[in-house]
């Protein structure tokens, strides 16, 4: 059953109830919250997800509700809570919604070690997945919100998940976190594309959120063969120039983007090189989304 | 006393060489032409003891061989 195909009042009833399991393929998420806000973008952005109702089987269970205390009405706040535990301080109530969000990542990138994880965008096409390690500032959610509203298959705006078995790459398709200027500039890039209200003043600055295309929900267990790893680095008013990189200094980049490499010993060290010799490694300067997606195109399609 | 194991990645695009080390788990970089330096302590049978190395034998001048056993003592890989 998808989202989207609940009723409004059974969605809403199961989600205070916590009965709401929203399934990434890579995890389940058994979720509740007493903001309207939201429960009303989770409908918005997740709509196209499969959802569970009344199961046991889920790998989180989170929630975003109102504090216990009199900030509940004075200087209203909100509070995420994992499994009934509250592992942040609260934020304004205003920043319930990217609250949600936030702590489901740090859920995964501290809680769930089958895999190993990078903190990096994840896209796909023609069957070749490209990694985009990057640190905040770098544009990275833009030009990922770029490729996947042009034809890419996103699996991650946030997290890279590399089975080491498999040597595969994971979805874990999530809305894609926009900041300040990219807002408005994925609106003007792609008026069709479902953005979430903003939320202003965060920790992050201004904040919101696009819907993944509904491909990219569809084939959310599909793994992906790893083809490059592409640092971008966003410069206002440059030029497009791509380099590649070294495998040393990919190496050494992406086990500071890890967020649970030394858990996998030296199994993890050895799957990462391995892979390296294999991969496109580029780094990437520019200021045009259009002219990096091109090359970047140019590059997956030969 | 950790048990003492490594892992090592010799770029083939010849870019350097990289030691992971257990327990620490520290990921240390050095330049590609301590490759085969590396590759060889590795599998002495002394591992992680350095025995005394010949420059010449590696292509590498005295210098290197001190710059290299002590990046190794800084990191805790030998003594």
């Amino acid at each position: 059953m998808l989202l989207s195909e609940l009723a409004e009042a059974q969605y809403l009833n199961t989600l205070k109830k916590s009965e709401l399991n929203i399934e990434f393929g890579l995890i389940s998420v058994n979720v509740s919250s007493s903001f309207s806000q939201v429960t009303k973008t989770i409908s918005e952005l997740y709509k196209d997800y499969k959802v569970s109702l009344n199961s046991d089987w889920f790998d989180f269970n989170i929630s975003v509700e109102r504090p216990s205390n009199f900030r509940r009405f004075f200087k209203t706040q909100a509070v995420f809570k994992l499994d009934g535990h509250t592992p942040f301080k609260p934020l304004p109530s205003a920043h319930a919604y990217p609250l949600f969000e936030w702590g489901m990542n740090w859920c995964v990138a501290n809680f769930y070690h089958k895999y190993l994880i990078f903190h990096a965008a994840v896209l796909e096409k023609n069957g070749k997945a490209v990694i985009f390690p990057a640190p905040p500032g770098s544009g990275k959610s833009t030009l990922c919100a770029s490729l996947a509203l042009s034809g890419w298959r996103l699996l991650s705006d946030e997290m890279a998940v590399l089975d080491i078995e498999t040597g595969k790459v994971l979805p874990f398709v999530r809305p894609i976190c926009l900041k300040n200027n990219s807002i408005s500039l994925v609106k003007d890039w792609f008026p069709e594309a479902f953005i979430s209200d903003i939320a202003t003043d965060t920790q992050k600055g201004d904040v919101a959120h696009v819907r993944p295309p509904t491909d990219s929900v569809r084939r959310c267990a599909e793994s992906a063969d790893l083809f490059a790893v592409v640092f971008p680095k966003y410069a206002a008013g440059s030029t497009t120039d791509v380099f590649s990189m070294t495998q040393i200094s990919t190496l050494n980049m992406l086990i500071e983007n890890a967020f649970n490499f030394d858990l996998f010993g030296h199994e993890g060290f050895e799957f990462i090189s391995s892979k390296l010799p294999n991969l496109l490694l580029l780094e990437a300067t520019y200021s045009n989304v259009d002219e990096l997606r091109n090359i970047l195109e140019s590059e997956v399609n030969n | 006393m950790f048990p003492l194991s490594i892992s090592i990645f010799c770029a083939s695009d010849n870019s350097g060489v990289a030691i992971q080390f257990i327990p620490s788990y520290q990921v240390l970089f050095l330049p590609s032409k301590y490759k085969r330096l590396v590759t060889v302590w590795k599998d002495s049978v002394n591992f992680p003891a350095l025995s005394e190395l010949d420059g010449d034998e590696f292509g590498l001048s005295n210098n290197d061989i001190s710059e290299f056993t002590d990046l190794l003592s800084q990191n805790n890989l030998i003594d």
